[in-house]
């Protein structure tokens, strides 16, 4: 059983690429298994926190911990391990592999996984797209519609069992019938194995289904849920 | 180590060259891809551009196939021209250009030269080291195949016995080359000359019966008629060497200076009145011998040909050549323009592989967002130079493979077309200077592949996932 991790920031400094700093945030804590909805005006520093909480931010300072591991003062290659063992990412426009199919997308991970946890992944990517009703055959993804590009791109954040759900926008790109499902889709998954959902979001309907909500606003953080 | 890489055999120095040349690849191969399957992106990213990396392993294929084919043609050809010549240990003429003899009486492409005199001729076929001296004797032709005067045991040598039929035994029979287009038993009319300049009907409806048919030899005497060069001679109107048969009275002004290459319109238009039971073959009668513009010798032993060649290179008299030596010097001189079109096409070959890993940059920013993303998803940067280089890499080793298959039919289609104009059997095959410039150029382009892909997962942030 899946089970979410803590996340613990400190004095978060993100330095953006003129060298001035864009985010500020002094203290966030998450229990494992919280949601957290992260809004405010474009441009207010919303996706560098997620990015950061990543561990893809290029500068910063302070402390980031998802249980005990601080990734502030990891390599890129550390980050970049931690993120493909711990963190499914889902992207505001999907992003998929027009070439593969749905289960090839979802099993990303699996190819540059150890070899040993490949079969485990392309299994867990497969059982999610069913669960979230996407025929894994050999049909191309570059055919799907939007909403169900971004089931797939769900499936492939879940594909690797990851305890972290990051999400940037994951509904901006769908019609409101598709981004309800989708949003089912999304605390469903954090919801059935306690993962710990941090999500992005301008949707209303999605953000009043967060544990917290967390309002950004020039690179501060302004209310706390 | 020098004694065990002189020990070793031909192939196994070749081979363990090859081995050497495909190690950098295999090393990068293996260290890049250990435990990672980047195979479906690679492929994806492939068949996304299917079109242009079409296109890129085309060019690819062209030019490693150009530099292949003008290597593979280059050593057929001198493999051709010297099994060609193999037969002919030693060639005496009267002084003139090696060249111009070789090519008339090893490749048949007669010039205009001057004749060696009856005396010079006995004196040769008389040498205790001389196993075998033929004259020879051009003029006519039949369909555009040349008719040689010679002797049986020349057929007999060339052929190495491998006749069907027999030899021919009196001036009216032939011997055919194994690509002329006559049956045993058919019937050649020759026509005076040769090519466009061969005129029909000149000698007085005389014809040849053909009585045999050589195994092909690989040389241009496969498109040739062999006669008795006595034939030639009488059909000329000349003496034919044999005093006791001699019966038109022309033998006493046998002209030694006659041109036999094609144009003269000596004596040509009285019929040919053939004396049946008249002797064919050496030896011949001095004073009666109308002339050969070339006579080669066999030796009895191979080594004696140097003797012989220093014993009838005589000024102004007599000229000898090894033609082996002689396809030396002008191989060198091949060898040269070999090397200098090698390096044109090397060059050829670094430009095209430039500008195709120069045209795969660019076209890898197309795949940036979705390396950025492989960035995010938690991809080792090992993970993302894998996918990149892998591509790179496949279309190299796919155009360098097509190149090789290439230049082996350019290769072909060139030796055909040699084969067709002088008889020259150029033997293609792909060899390991061909395999070992395919596998240099793909291992040394795929080490630059390696460079430019470093470079450019190296310039992506995974920041470049939002757009």
């Amino acid at each position: 059983m899946t089970k979410g991790a803590a996340l613990s920031v400190r004095d978060l400094v993100v330095i953006g690429d003129g060298g001035r700093p864009i985010l500020d945030i002094p203290v966030l804590e998450l229990e494992p298994g919280t949601t957290l909805g992260i809004y405010g005006p474009s441009g207010a520093g919303k996706t560098t926190l997620l990015y950061a909480l990543a561990g893809l931010a290029d500068q910063m300072t302070g402390r980031i911990a998802w249980d005990e591991t601080d990734l502030v003062g990891k390599s890129r290659a550390d980050r970049a391990a931690f993120r493909a063992a711990r963190i499914g990412m889902i992207f505001q426009d999907h992003l998929l592999f027009e070439e593969l199919s749905a289960l090839g997308n979802a099993a990303l991970p699996s190819l540059y996984a150890p070899r040993s946890a490949r079969a485990a992944i392309r299994d867990r990517a497969a059982t999610e797209l069913e669960r979230l009703g996407i025929d894994a055959g050999t049909r191309r993804v570059a055919s799907f519609s939007g909403g169900e590009r971004q089931r797939v791109a769900v499936a492939r954040a879940m594909a690797a069992d990851a305890p972290i759900l990051l999400a940037d926008e994951p509904t901006a790109s769908l019609h409101r019938a598709a981004a309800d499902a989708l949003a089912d889709d999304l605390i469903g998954a954090a919801r059935s194995r306690g993962r710990t959902l941090v999500c992005v979001t301008h949707d209303d309907t999605l953000l009043d289904r967060m544990d917290r909500k967390m309002r950004i606003s020039d690179g501060r953080m302004e209310l706390a849920g | 180590m020098r004694d065990f890489w002189a020990g070793l055999p031909i192939w196994g120095q070749e081979t363990l060259i090859l081995i050497a040349l495909l190690l950098p690849l295999a090393l990068m191969a293996a260290t890049l891809l250990r435990g990672l399957a980047p195979w479906p992106l690679a492929l994806g990213m492939i068949r996304r551009f299917a079109w242009i990396n079409a296109v890129f392993v085309a060019l690819i294929a062209v030019s490693v196939g150009m530099g292949i084919g003008l290597i593979a043609q280059e050593r057929g050809l001198r493999q051709g021209t010297a099994d060609a010549a193999s037969k002919f240990d030693l060639v005496v003429s009267a002084p003139g250009s090696e060249i111009s003899m070789l090519l008339a009486a090893v490749y048949l492409r007669p010039a205009d030269v001057p004749l060696i005199d009856g005396e010079t001729f006995n004196a040769i076929a008389d040498d205790d080291r001389v196993r075998l001296a033929a004259p020879i004797a051009f003029g006519d032709s039949f369909e555009g195949d040349p008719i040689v005067g010679t002797v049986a045991e020349l057929v007999t040598h060339l052929s190495e016995g491998a006749i069907e039929g027999r030899v021919f035994a009196t001036e009216e029979e032939a011997v055919v080359g194994a690509l002329v287009d006559v049956p045993v038993g058919g019937e050649i009319e020759p026509a005076h000359g040769r090519g466009t300049a061969a005129e029909a009907g000149l000698h007085g409806g005389f014809h040849y019966e053909v009585v045999g048919r050589m195994a092909p030899t690989g040389s241009p005497w496969d498109r040739a008629i062999l006669v008795p060069v006595e034939g030639v001679w009488a059909v000329h109107g000349l003496a034919n060497g044999h005093p006791v048969e001699e019966a038109d009275g022309h033998g006493d002004d046998a002209d030694h200076d006659e041109d036999h290459g094609g144009d003269d319109e000596h004596g040509h238009d009285e019929a040919y009145e053939p004396s049946a039971g008249q002797r064919i073959g050496p030896p011949f009668e001095a004073a009666l011998f109308p002339g050969t513009p070339a006579v080669i010798v066999v030796p009895e032993q191979l080594a004696q040909a140097y003797a012989l060649q220093s014993a009838y290179t005589r000024d102004a008299e007599t000229m000898a050549f090894l033609p082996g030596a002689v396809l030396s010097q002008l191989y060198a001189i091949l060898g040269d323009i070999r090397q200098a079109m090698s390096l044109m096409s090397l060059v050829a070959q670094i430009l095209v592989a430039a500008s195709v890993l120069t045209g795969l940059v660019m076209l890898l920013r197309l795949f940036e967002r979705h390396m950025a993303l492989l960035r995010a998803l938690g991809a080792p940067t090992r993970f993302l130079v894998a996918l990149v280089w892998s591509y790179g890499a496949g279309l190299l080793v796919l155009g360098g493979v097509l190149g090789a298959a290439l230049g082996w039919a350019v290769a072909g289609v060139l030796s055909d077309v040699v084969a067709a104009r002088t008889g020259i059997a150029i033997p293609v095959s792909l060899g390991w200077a061909e395999i070992h410039l395919v596998a240099g150029f793909v291992t040394a382009t795929a080490c630059v592949a390696l460079l430019a892909a470093w470079a450019v997962i190296h310039s992506t942030r995974a920041s470049r996932v939002r757009m």
